[in-house]
């Protein structure tokens, strides 16, 4: 570090661990102890070696990978683009069009799912899974990778002085400098479409199915927790790999935010950026459609029939997280500021949680937390607590991708100024996330929103949140459920859009 | 910082440990656990509080496959004192998971001996029966000119080809029905059936919901495939739930066929509770509260006294001699016919 001295170097190292406590503390009591509680429990040996002989769970392995990988290769091919065009040039609608890509990440998966099959037919069930989860994503790569690429603009201008194309300056100017923050939301990427549970079920049906959807069933369906397990090990181990060897990394080059303007869209070029934008309004649309057409007729019932008490609801629980996961998140900042072996350790079990399976780890916390005052099954906080744990991780990505527009002079100037370390990290490193800080609670809460796999077998009282709702009238005969069920889809997309759009105004 | 830091620690802390304290002293409420599309009228508890004292908190937790798994990891320190929604094809397994206290309700009188037969050493209550079968598009057949299948066994005529859609045995309890029924029904045929079925060009998708609502014609998703596996009592719904209104409902049930689910209620083993537990499920049979039950879950109850509600009487279909199977039959061979069905379809 340029400019601050060896002692300064162990404050900030000190204050680093201090931050460290509460995220390992949270992630060892409610993700790490009752997962291992249940493969202590369950592991046999004999399962373990048996699982891999099984031609189905070879192929099912096999499918896993294959499908992360093509989501991910999709959604970075489209979302860096994107990202460079929102970084760097201005156009109408383009807080619309900002919001609208960013919606689908929060969808309900069995929503997303619908939708994508009404429009695929249930053909080519693979590729509709990649697409699926590429519309999922392209939000998380737009987000991960906007920051990066707008504090690159000064090399930007240079090359289009010097004549480059927009495809040129792309690929050998914002793809080379924002590498690692593609790195990053490729990582995100690749283990949300890995670990994929509803999309995979939904579409892919029995012939294409993955490592999540087997360890559900074998645990589930067929009672044979053991294999379930064996599994579940061998998918948090790859993707415990995968973390940290592309863990989150800084930008090598950092370079100071430019204060040029940016540049105007061409006109033909704002019609193809609306034409992109828009096709992810097709999935929604489908959605729309559904909550206000039956039997060939128009009708608004399904919005009748909405409980505003579950909707209310589900807005604390988010809300909640969503604070929740920002102080983690925040924590999991300070203690990562200094690169070296323990930030990396540190991050690399903040990630632990959205590598766990989510229905081991679901089956783990009723197993562990049952009897005296560790009785929490049941309790109110529970559901949002761990929401939050697994938003963090996505959360402290989306931060960190904003603090690599830090550059070292930044914090040496502090220095020199007489910042003391903690001064510095509040002035400097959280100066620069807050934009960034909004959003992330935004998608925390929205992950919340969304719930998952762990949270849906948890007990609650009866009070419903909206995406068990919504699942529970999909399942059950009748136009009015259906439709109410979309309704509620429908009401979803407008919240998130609307949270979207606002975030938005911040950036431009 | 420092101060937000060790705020943030103590706020944790005091997050994790205030709630969790349970009450050790009398208890005044009883807690049942059911699966997430447990649905029924408000205030349907009030008069078993005015009779007992106790309040009843309903929690759910995901299917009755979830609940199963959550309660056989915690036999004897369970979440709740009363679990709802064990079937036939799990109970077996529920009861050797050891997740329940035996209870033998005094009021077992108004339930068919046939449904009491199915429980050993009294450890759980029936509490509703449904029943798996196919249902039909009547407005695809009647435009089309063809005669609807009548039993199982029709699926794999060729002017059935391309019109089934089920859902699939290993992921949906709804599959897994139907794929005993055709064991039930066909005996050691029932792969050579499944082999004709696909043949026949059935589609296999994952769940009902999908099976239902998405690929079925009749339902509002106007899928392509007009016969699928759902419920006897279907038909109501789609009246009931009709937009626009609709006097009769498009769909109908095929009677023959059927595979019988029948659902239970039990004291869980360790309840908190017990005794508020035992009185519960006397409260859940009650005629009362089954009355209760046709309308919000679409299932028909077990107390015989209950009068059906007219659209039920009208629409749903409960068969006379549906297919059963023994819950230990079941038990034991599901590994083995879900890993057949498997090989043959996957």
């Amino acid at each position: 570090m340029v400019g601050i001295s060896g002692l300064t170097v162990r404050r900030f190292q000190r204050i680093g661990l201090i931050a460290a406590v509460p995220i390992l503390l949270t992630v060892v009591v409610l993700i790490l102890w009752p997962a291992t509680n249940i493969v202590i429990r369950y592991f046999r040996w004999d399962h373990f070696t048996s699982a891999f002989g099984d031609e189905r769970i070879q192929r099912v392995l096999w499918i896993s990978v294959t499908q992360a990988t093509l989501s991910t290769a999709l959604a970075v091919l489209i979302g860096v683009p994107l990202a460079s065009l929102f970084a760097k040039h201005q156009f109408p609608g383009k807080r619309f069009a900002s919001a609208l890509v960013t919606v689908p990440f929060v969808l309900p998966s069995v929503v997303v799912a619908i939708a994508a099959l009404s429009l695929s037919g249930g053909k080519r069930p693979l590729l509709t899974i990649v697409v699926a989860h590429a519309f999922f994503n392209v939000a998380v790569v737009v987000r991960i990778v906007r920051p990066s690429i707008a504090s690159n603009t000064t090399f930007d201008n240079a090359a289009t002085t010097l004549g480059a194309g927009a495809l040129k300056r792309l690929m050998q100017i914002d793809v080379p400098l924002a590498r690692h923050s593609i790195q990053n939301a490729a990582v995100v990427t690749f283990i949300f479409c890995f670990t994929s549970y509803g999309v995979v079920r939904i579409i892919g049906g029995l012939s294409t199915t993955t490592t999540e959807v087997e360890i559900y069933t074998r645990a589930i369906q067929l009672g044979d927790m053991s294999t379930a397990v064996a599994l579940a090990l061998v998918q948090t181990f790859f993707l415990a790999v995968v973390t940290l060897v592309f863990r989150p990394a800084a930008e090598a080059f950092r370079f100071k935010p430019s204060t040029t303007a940016i540049r105007q869209l061409r006109p033909l070029s704002v019609v193809g950026v609306w034409v992109a934008c828009g096709l992810f309004l097709v999935p929604s649309a489908v959605i729309v459609l559904k909550s206000l057409r039956s039997r060939g007729n128009w009708t608004t019932a399904g919005w009748e029939q909405i409980d505003l008490g579950i909707v209310l609801r589900s807005l604390t629980f988010a809300a909640t997280a969503s604070t929740l996961s920002l102080l983690l998140a925040g924590l999991l900042m300070v203690a990562t500021t200094h690169s070296g072996a323990t930030s990396r350790l540190i991050s690399a079990i903040a990630s632990i949680p959205i590598a766990v399976s989510a229905i081991v780890l679901g089956v783990g916390i009723v197993a562990t937390f049952n009897s005296g005052w560790l009785d929490i099954r049941g309790a109110m906080w529970l559901v949002p607590t761990m929401h939050a744990i697994v938003a963090t991780p996505i959360a402290f990505r989306i931060l960190r991708a904003s603090l690599d527009t830090i550059t070292s002079d930044h914090r040496a100037a502090a220095a020199t100024l007489g910042a003391s370390p903690l001064r510095t990290i509040m002035t400097v490193d959280l100066g620069a996330v807050r934009r960034s800080a909004l959003y992330a609670g935004i998608v925390s809460g929205c992950v919340s929103l969304g719930e998952f796999g762990a949270t849906s077998v948890l007990a609650r009282d009866s009070s419903r949140t909206i995406p068990i709702e919504i699942s529970r009238l999909l399942g059950k005969p009748g136009d009015l459920n259906q439709l109410h069920g979309y309704a509620l889809a429908t009401l979803l997309l407008l919240i998130i859009s609307t949270a979207m759009f606002f975030t938005g105004r911040s950036d431009a | 910082m420092k101060r937000t830091i060790t705020t943030f620690l103590i706020c944790s802390g005091f997050f994790l440990f205030s709630c969790s304290s349970q009450e050790t002293s009398a208890p005044t409420k009883v807690r049942l656990l059911a699966y997430d599309s447990f649905v029924v009228s408000e205030g349907i508890f009030d008069d078993f509080t005015a009779q007992t004292g106790y309040e009843v908190e309903v929690v759910t937790g995901g299917d009755a496959g979830e609940l199963l798994a959550k309660a056989s990891v915690t036999a004897g320190n369970p979440e709740a004192d009363v679990m709802w929604g064990i079937d036939n094809t799990l109970l077996t397994r529920a009861i050797d998971a050891d997740i329940f206290a035996s209870y033998k309700s005094d009021q077992l009188d108004a339930i068919d001996q046939e449904l009491l037969n199915l429980i050993p050493d009294a450890k759980v209550t029936p509490v509703d029966t449904g029943d798996v079968c196919l249902n039909i598009d009547r407005v695809w057949f009647d435009v089309n000119a063809v005669s609807p299948p009548t039993r199982l066994a029709d699926l794999v005529k060729p002017e059935y080809s391309g019109l089934t859609v089920i859902p699939s045995a290993v992921t949906s309890s709804t599959g897994l029905a139907f794929l005993l029924a055709s064991i039930a029904e066909f005996g050691d045929g029932w792969q050579d059936w499944w082999r004709q079925l696909l043949a026949n060009e059935a589609l296999i998708v994952d769940g009902w919901t999908r099976a239902y609502t998405v690929e079925f014609s009749g339902s509002s998703g106007a899928g392509n495939y007009p016969i699928v596996v759902s419920y006897g009592t279907s038909p109501p719904a789609e009246v009931l739930f009709a937009d626009p209104p609709v006097d009769t409902p498009r769909t109908a049930v095929v009677a023959d066929g059927c595979f019988r689910q029948v659902e239970f209620a039990g004291v869980l083993r360790g309840a908190n509770n017990e005794d508020g537990a035992q009185a519960l499920i006397d409260y859940l049979i009650s005629a009362k509260f089954q009355a209760d039950i046709p309308l919000n879950m679409f299932v028909y109850p077990v107390n015989n006294d209950v009068v059906l509600p007219k659209v039920f009487t009208d629409f749903a279909v409960k068969p006379e001699r549906p297919l059963v199977i023994s819950p230990s039959e079941i038990d034991t061979n599901r590994e083995t016919w879900l890993g057949q069905w498997l090989a043959l379809v996957g």
